[in-house]
């Protein structure tokens, strides 16, 4: 909430600076308002104030005044969430990784994950309206992976003008990122083009032969239509196309010595989302849509410079989604909610047998009760049956009490599940050096069976038959949040948060080879929790100043691991005499890569005058576990186990002329570097100019918004 | 000159026992023995493991492997028991997960034999006493480390238990965080165990 007023407040003030200097654009200018409205909370669009769950509102304005070229670059900018390179640049939420945050565009889910991770350079920004960012689990609507949050993407309207953009911004790092686009919104029908070409030559952050950003071009294509059918019926098309080429070097021990590999990676992403909205009337809203995307991901290493074939790997994933959802509301104070869906999914890869189909149908259901404007709450469910794994029932309720105008609450408790993922599920992997097998649970049994026949099942820790029907692993959360402004310029907001994560999955041994190696498969077993708080508040100064500062507290640890050292059962080695110890309660660290403090700080300033803007942003993260062990324990308890912290600090500043904007700044102006964070490269520069144009109109340049 | 050992060890707690004013403990507290740099290199052995008497805190000759003349036995990562597949005595062995010094009474149950099915101290990393580092992003690489608060119960063939912490796999009982160690041309050799135990001479589970 706090966070929509921090940009409210120099959104406003950029609205000023338009309306006297020309007039804004409808439609494209997010001017975002208290009265703003949402729809991923929800599912409905509803004014923010009157949602009961925490969402984070991020304006196109704020992603182009900051520069950003991709996804993970305004999410770096925000409390509480932490982008993590592993298998690509992904994103941590409330202490949950990647694996538990859904990403959404226009409400359909982005599908290709690398170990979990979601490549959030994969997604280009220049087509956002805004995005919303909501909190704590909404598997009551949005099924698996919306346990830690979801992230919504909206993508621009279709203003009634012929308008279009050209925007070029150069990089350090030889990047040049180019965006056309173009719309209209006619009589009848109404058409998007947005164009991105994003080329970098990625960098060294340390002295290795890899990069650590691999060189890369990615093209994404965005077409959009929409029709109106009749008064009460419209279609609209949404398309996206994207296709990257990845180009890095690795090396590889062998016996001749280190051998030099050239690795090249070709990623794409088709996602054509028809959707069929029949609105009667005000009260009465059905929508049809189908979703179907494709991801494909493949990899090609060769020796260098003989340019033979070292190593080839695939991953093709189709996901089709049918889904019908039912908005009825009865009176001003009640609305209900009722959907039903099904899901297609096929998966393709070197390590998976052929043939792997998976279906999946939903049912969910939501009740919006509004008695006043003071008080509203929502309950809703979902339940999911899958052909690979137990069904799963979510639910969810929350409830917000505006007590006055200066202060509010809001409270909400709900389920996340997340599903197996292919791996756990299909995997068939015997390494070829070591001699042990990986066996997902829906092939295990016949996996074992095999390897039986051919008498290499020494023998057998459990009965393979029994290892089935793995469970969701699932999360029991809470999020509590009061906010309070004083005086017109202050805000503050606190959010509390606890996420239950249970049944996380994980390998275990059930057989062992004749080779002496053994079999494992995936089980439900270890548990984990996720609480803290975030405290966010934004003070307007006089002169067009706007100062804003955010931090997050999260304490993430193993259950088992903290049950045990309660009881002192944990030992460290201790270096210097080889003699064990028992580890301290509060010498636990709890999860890798989660930094106990974090947080931010930014100052704005708005020159209405002379239309320019500068933004000067330090964003923190606090020291965190790096993953490594010195103390023999296998667990994060030793100051040396820790990454240090860093802060990172940007610079970016827009000029506005007529209809040119003019960018430049700095990222990472002090240079902050950490060798557990590939992700943190030297200072990037950056310039670039935006020309707009508007047909028929005169005097438009701009949503700066 | 075994029977002779358990004799001089029963005199030491005897003796000990005796100096000792308590009236109501019926032992003094035994005392934790170490043994360094325990060569379990079968090159260095004739191909053979490196044997161990846990009573005499001797190692004891290849020739005598076929014999119930020692307990435990090192062949670089692997620890045998002399049971089994291993040798022709009746030792069982464990590991718990409980530190050296806070493990002040051996389990009652739990023990296994070496077998085909594998041995009664489980091989491999992270799944008995150590771990390897690999290529680890940050410490000593390719290191193979003990892990803290494993610790090795063995129920020797004559029914007296014993409790082993395997304190190095270094030569020298080296400190794991220098450089020197970190360092793959300058770390001290590997195979060599120091083990610091306890055994209980009166038959009882006490390892106090």
């Amino acid at each position: 909430m706090l966070k929509q007023l921090y940009y409210i407040v120099p959104a406003m003030l950029c609205c000023y600076l338009n309306a006297s200097a020309q007039q804004a654009v409808p439609d494209t200018a997010s001017r975002e308002s208290l009265d703003e409205v949402v729809v991923t909370a929800t599912r409905t669009p509803r004014s923010i104030k009157n949602v009961p769950v925490p969402v984070t509102v991020i304006g196109q304005d704020k992603i182009e005044r900051i520069g950003a070229l991709r996804l993970n670059e305004v999410l770096t900018e925000q409390v509480g969430l932490q982008i993590i390179s592993n298998h690509g640049t992904g994103l941590q939420l409330q202490g949950l990784s990647s694996d538990y945050i859904l990403i959404l565009i226009d409400g359909e889910p982005v599908i290709g994950r690398t170990a979990g991770t979601l490549d959030l350079t994969r997604l280009a920004v220049g087509n956002i309206q805004r995005i919303e960012i909501v909190k704590g689990p909404s598997s009551s609507l949005y099924g698996s992976e919306a346990m830690g949050g979801v992230i919504n993407i909206i993508t621009k309207k279709m203003p009634a003008a012929y308008t279009g953009q050209l925007r070029a911004r150069i990089r350090r790092y030889n990047t040049v990122d180019v965006t056309a686009e173009a719309s209209k919104q006619n009589d009848r029908w109404g058409w998007y083009l947005f164009a991105n070409r994003l080329s970098t030559n990625g960098y060294y952050t340390t002295d290795s032969i890899s990069k650590a950003m691999p060189a890369y071009t990615a093209w994404t294509i965005n077409p959009k239509l929409q029709f109106k059918i009749s008064r009460s019926v419209e279609l609209t098309l949404n398309t996206r196309f994207y296709i990257e080429e990845q180009k890095n070097n690795q090396g590889v021990q062998e016996t001749g010595g280190l051998h030099l590999l050239k690795e090249r990676t070709r990623n794409t992403d088709v996602n054509i989302s028809p959707v069929l909205t029949y609105k009667p009337d005000d009260r009465n809203r059905l929508q049809v849509r189908n979703y179907l995307t494709a991801y494909q991901t493949k990899t090609t290493i060769d020796y260098q410079p003989e340019n033979t074939l070292y190593d080839e790997s695939f991953f093709r994933q189709l996901f089709n989604r049918t889904e019908a959802q039912y908005d009825r509301s009865f009176s001003d104070a009640h609305t209900s909610t009722l959907g039903i869906g099904n899901i297609i999914e096929t998966v393709e890869a070197t390590r998976y047998d052929d043939g792997n189909k998976l279906t999946q149908q939903y049912i969910f259901g939501q009740h919006q009760w509004m008695p006043s404007k003071q008080f509203n709450m929502v309950a809703g469910f979902r339940y999911d049956r899958h052909n690979q794994y137990s069904d799963r029932l979510s639910p969810k309720l929350a409830l917000r009490w505006n007590i006055n105008r200066r202060l509010w609450v809001q409270a909400s408790a709900g389920g996340g599940y997340k599903a197996p993922d292919f791996r756990q599920l299909l995997l068939n992997f015997t390494n070829p050096v070591a001699g042990y097998s990986v066996f997902g649970t829906s092939v295990v049994a016949a996996g074992i069976a095999r390897l039986q026949a051919d008498g290499q099942i020494s023998s057998l820790y459990m009965d393979a038959a029994t290892i089935q029907n793995i469970k969701a692993e699932s999360s029991v959360a809470f999020n509590a949040s009061v906010a309070y402004n004083p005086f017109t310029r202050l805000n503050v907001q606190l959010n509390l948060f606890r996420n239950n994560i249970n049944d996380l999955i994980d390998t275990r041994p059930i057989a062992l080879k004749t080779n002496g190696q053994n079999v494992f498969s995936y089980f439900n077993y270890n548990k984990v929790f996720t609480q803290g708080l975030e405290f966010q508040t934004s003070y307007s100064l006089p002169f067009g100043l706007q100062l804003s500062a955010a931090y997050q507290y999260l304490d993430a640890k193993d259950v088992t691991v903290w049950d045990n050292i309660k009881a002192g059962k944990v030992y460290y080695r201790d270096a210097a005499t080889n003699v064990d110890k028992k580890v301290k309660r509060q010498d636990y660290g709890g999860l890798y890569n989660r930094s106990k403090h974090s947080g931010n700080i930014k100052l704005m300033y708005d020159n209405a005058r002379f239309h320019y803007n500068i933004s000067v942003r330090g964003i923190y993260r606090g020291r965190f576990g790096y993953g490594g062990d010195v103390n023999s324990n296998a667990l994060l308890d030793d100051p040396a186990e820790y990454a240090d912290g860093y802060t990172v600090w940007n610079v970016s500043a827009q000029q506005f002329f007529n209809k040119l904007t003019i960018e430049a700044g700095m990222n990472n102006l002090f240079k902050a570097t950490n060798t557990y964070d590939p992700l943190l490269a030297g200072r990037q520069w950056y310039i670039g100019a935006a020309l707009r144009f508007v047909k028929n109109t005169r005097q438009q340049t701009g949503k700066q918004g | 000159m075994r029977k002779f050992s358990i004799w001089i060890v029963a005199a030491l707690v005897v003796t000990t026992s005796a100096c000792k004013k308590d009236s109501d403990s019926s032992s003094a507290p035994l005392e934790a023995k170490t043994v360094n740099d325990i060569n379990s290199n079968p090159a260095d052995n004739g191909g053979y493991a490196m044997y161990f008497n846990l009573t005499t805190g001797t190692t004891v000759a290849a020739a005598d492997s076929n014999s119930t003349k020692w307990d435990i036995a090192f062949r670089t990562t692997t620890i045998k028991i002399n049971s089994g597949t291993s040798g022709p005595g009746t030792a069982a062995a464990q590991i718990v997960s409980t530190g050296f010094d806070d493990l002040i009474e051996a389990p009652a149950e739990g023990y296994a034999t070496d077998s085909d099915a594998g041995y009664a101290i489980p091989t491999g990393a992270n799944k008995g006493w150590y771990t390897y580092t690999g290529a680890a992003a940050s410490g000593p690489q390719h290191a193979i480390l003990p892990i803290a608060g494993k610790t090795i119960v063995v129920k020797t063939a004559n029914g007296k238990y014993a409790k082993i912490q395997i304190v190095s796999y270094y030569k020298g009982n080296p400190n794991i965080t220098t450089a020197e160690f970190a360092d793959l041309t300058t770390r001290s050799l590997g195979g060599y165990y120091t083990i610091r135990y306890m055994i209980q001479a009166d038959g009882s589970r006490k390892l106090q």
